[in-house]
């Protein structure tokens, strides 16, 4: 059945009336191909949130305690390398691990500027990207991610769904305790070197 | 619906509509999903209109409902036009050839209403009834914000409004603005916009209501009655005619309306329409819509993609229903909201009702280059010349009474009759059209001055004036013959008489015996008898 991207994204923006939702969700259960394009619209959506998202250049930066540290490239649980283009603009890196981890953990997005972790996104509640949203490849989650201009390294934490960060506060508060949470629970993570 | 399963049904429904073909009396079993089949008058009417149309199945259509399946059932759990709408890729142009004698188009014909309206109660209805709503610790906090509300809450609840549904409404703008790939700064001037406008857009909506009111009928539309059936018992009686008056002017309604009411102009359809917008009825009322619409494309053109049949019936359905939302959401006052703050998971409900909003709302405001007025209505609004025609009310229903029985003591109760069943009494009686013409201005229709709101007031309450009216034709038939019958006449009559309508001053023989035929009809004959 021919199925538009713009139901898709009703679909995945869950803005769908019952009726409608209950039709695709079973024809996207019955055919992995409309599956994979929803997971492929979803994927650029999060690319594109990326890219929108405001850089340090712009004069714009996430402060953070420092000390954040990430394994280094090729050696935390989510593995690097470079990514297709597809027409970005930007030079793209993936990210990708085995789909063991829970489906509602969340992706937090850093960048290395000058020695120092940023947070790329979420920057709001409702960037928010929870694993089960990203595509499934070969029994491997995918995040492909292009660098800022002054990122020399990109990375990304999975945060279980249970930390939640608290938006009102000014952002080293907010982002402390997920540090803590990074170190003291080991949560996996992984970077990449940027272009 | 499993494979397996559609196929079981599939064959059951080919064999009932070849017996249907043929035997209209096993019509409505096929029908069943269709609610204008518990009204035998309706299911008649599709009959007579299936019968009268020129069917032209193309022979994948025939294959779909009556070829036997060359393979195993599709495993897949699937709706029932998607289930067809495969079976239609696999086959293509290899569909297997099948008779085509007007007979076998006719069967095909019913099968196809029949897995229609089956998908209708199944997907249309059932989905919304069978959706989930999550309780949670919210629900109590959302529906005191519902309850202050209608009584100007908002502006105090300002902040608990624009923070609890900010988080759904950006999101959806996000997927709709990700979607068509805009330049970053345009995104993110988009975004900053909408957190600046929400408030007031949930506030105010130009002439239409604010955008919390048309997320309240989308809430409204989560009921366990329904949503159309929701819609409708909200609906004050204003909004009710004005979804008559709209209905019979828009799109192919005024055909469903004059197979309907075959022998009513526009203005009385409109009446009578209303009648059928209640909640007992309006499904029944949609469904024929829908089926009448399916049999004139069908008469048109090669009929009997899946796929195109079932868009018919989401389309029609999804806009009476946006009409009767806008109708509601129009109306002078949003007290309607009180029927949902019982509802379990107000929260949840609340929340899906936000995205379905904004998602309109977004897709808009991308065709507007995010322009985001505040004043500017989500959907299309229901703009028309007021409600419509007016049904008679109050003291215009004393004065018609008191015409009918003018009517009846000049001895014209038949042309009374058939003038109210077909538009015309078929001769040109002379003292019909004098009566006719002392029918009130006010009574007749505004503008045109003709009778369509008298005739939909009687086409229902004839029979229960004349029942009224039973004591005094027994006690006129009765009269007296002699000098002093004119006075007793006058102090049987005045009582009752109003002075819109002439009086009657002369001819009491004739007076006498046509009250004593009309009595003498008897309640239950007086409506067929003369017909």
């Amino acid at each position: 059945m021919r199925v538009s991207d713009r139901e898709l994204l009703a679909y995945a923006a869950d803005a769908l009336e019952p009726p409608r939702k209950l039709e695709l969700s079973r024809l996207i259960a019955a055919e992995p191909a409309l599956a994979w394009r929803l997971a492929e619209l979803r994927a650029q959506g999060l690319r594109r949130a990326l890219d929108a998202a405001p850089r340090r250049a712009e004069g714009w930066h996430v402060s953070l305690p420092s000390g954040w540290t990430l394994p280094p490239p090729g050696l935390g649980a989510l593995q690097g390398g470079p990514a297709p283009l597809m027409g970005a603009e930007a030079p793209l890196v993936r990210l990708s691990w085995p789909a063991t981890s829970a489906e509602d953990d969340w992706v937090l997005v850093l960048e290395r500027i000058d020695g120092e972790w940023q947070v790329v996104a979420p920057l709001e509640a409702e960037e928010l990207v929870r694993v089960g949203q990203l595509p499934l490849v070969d029994g491997q989650r995918q995040l492909e991610l292009s660098a800022g201009p002054s990122a020399d390294r990109v990375g990304a934490v999975l945060v279980p769904a249970r930390v939640q960060p608290e938006w009102a506060l000014p952002a080293p508060s907010r982002w402390a305790p997920l540090m803590e949470g990074s170190l003291a629970e080991g949560w996996p993570a992984g970077t990449v070197t940027a272009g | 619906l499993v494979g397996t399963v559609f196929a079981h049904r599939r064959q059951a429904r080919a064999q009932r509509a070849r017996r249907a073909a043929s035997e209209p009396e096993t019509l409505a079993e096929l029908l069943c999903g269709w609610r204008f089949c518990r009204d035998p008058a309706l299911t008649s009417l599709v009959w007579e209109v299936l019968r009268s149309t020129p069917l032209r199945p193309s022979p994948l259509a025939q294959a779909l409902s009556f070829a036997p399946l060359d393979s195993a059932p599709d495993g897949a759990d699937l709706t029932e036009v998607q289930h067809r709408v495969r079976l239609a890729e696999r086959w293509g142009e290899q569909a297997p050839e099948l008779p085509a004698s007007p007979l076998d188009a006719r069967a095909w014909a019913l099968d196809a209403l029949g897995w229609l309206g089956e998908e209708t109660e199944e997907v249309e209805r059932g989905a919304w009834l069978r959706a989930d709503w999550d309780p949670s610790p919210e629900d109590a906090e959302r529906a005191a914000m519902w309850r202050r509300l209608p009584d100007g809450g908002f502006w105090s609840d300002r902040g608990r409004w624009t923070h609890g549904l900010m988080g759904d409404v950006v999101s959806v703008f996000r997927q709709v603005i990700e979607s068509r790939q805009l330049p970053s700064e345009v995104a993110r001037r988009a975004i900053a916009d909408l957190r600046d406008v929400l408030p007031y857009k949930l506030a105010v909506g130009g002439k239409a209501a604010g955008g919390l009111v048309q997320i309240g009928a989308r809430v409204l539309e989560t009921g366990p009655a329904g949503p159309l059936v929701e819609l409708l018992d909200a609906l004050p009686e204003g909004g009710r005619r004005a979804a008559g008056h709209c209905l019979s002017r828009r799109g192919h309604w005024p055909d469903t309306l004059s197979q309907l009411f075959p022998r009513a102009a526009p203005s009385e359809r409109a009446l009578r329409c209303v009648d059928w917008l209640l909640p007992a009825s309006g499904e029944s009322l949609l469904d024929l819509h829908v089926v009448l619409r399916l049999l004139e494309r069908w008469g048109e053109q090669d009929a009997g993609d899946p796929g195109t049949d079932w868009a018919v019936v989401v389309q029609n359905r999804g806009r009476s229903r946006g009409r009767l939302r806008a109708l509601l959401c129009d109306g002078p006052s949003p007290g309607w909201m009180g029927r949902f703050l019982s509802w379990p998971a107000l929260a949840h409900r609340t929340r899906a009702a936000t995205r379905r909003w904004a998602w309109e709302w977004a897709w808009e405001e991308l065709a507007l280059d995010f322009s985001f007025d505040a004043g500017r209505p989500v959907g299309v609004p229901c703009r028309q010349d007021g409600e419509g025609p007016v049904p008679l009310e109050g003291e215009e229903i004393e004065i018609l009474e008191v015409w009918v029985l003018r009517v009846i003591l000049r001895g014209r109760l038949a042309h009374l009759r058939r003038w109210v069943d077909e538009g015309s009494t078929g001769d040109h009686d002379a003292t019909w059209g004098r009566l006719l013409v002392e029918i009130p201005d006010a009574l007749r229709d505004a503008g045109s001055g003709r009778y369509g709101r008298v005739r939909a007031h009687l086409v229902s309450e004839l029979s229960s004036v004349l029942q009224a009216h039973r004591p005094l034709l027994a006690a006129l038939a009765a009269l007296p013959e002699g000098r002093s019958a004119m006075a007793q006449f006058r102090a049987l009559t005045e009582p009752h008489w109003h002075a819109a309508v002439p009086v009657i001053a002369s001819g009491l023989p004739s007076v006498r015996r046509f009250a004593a035929e009309a009595w003498a009809l008897g309640t239950d004959t007086v409506s067929a008898e003369e017909t």
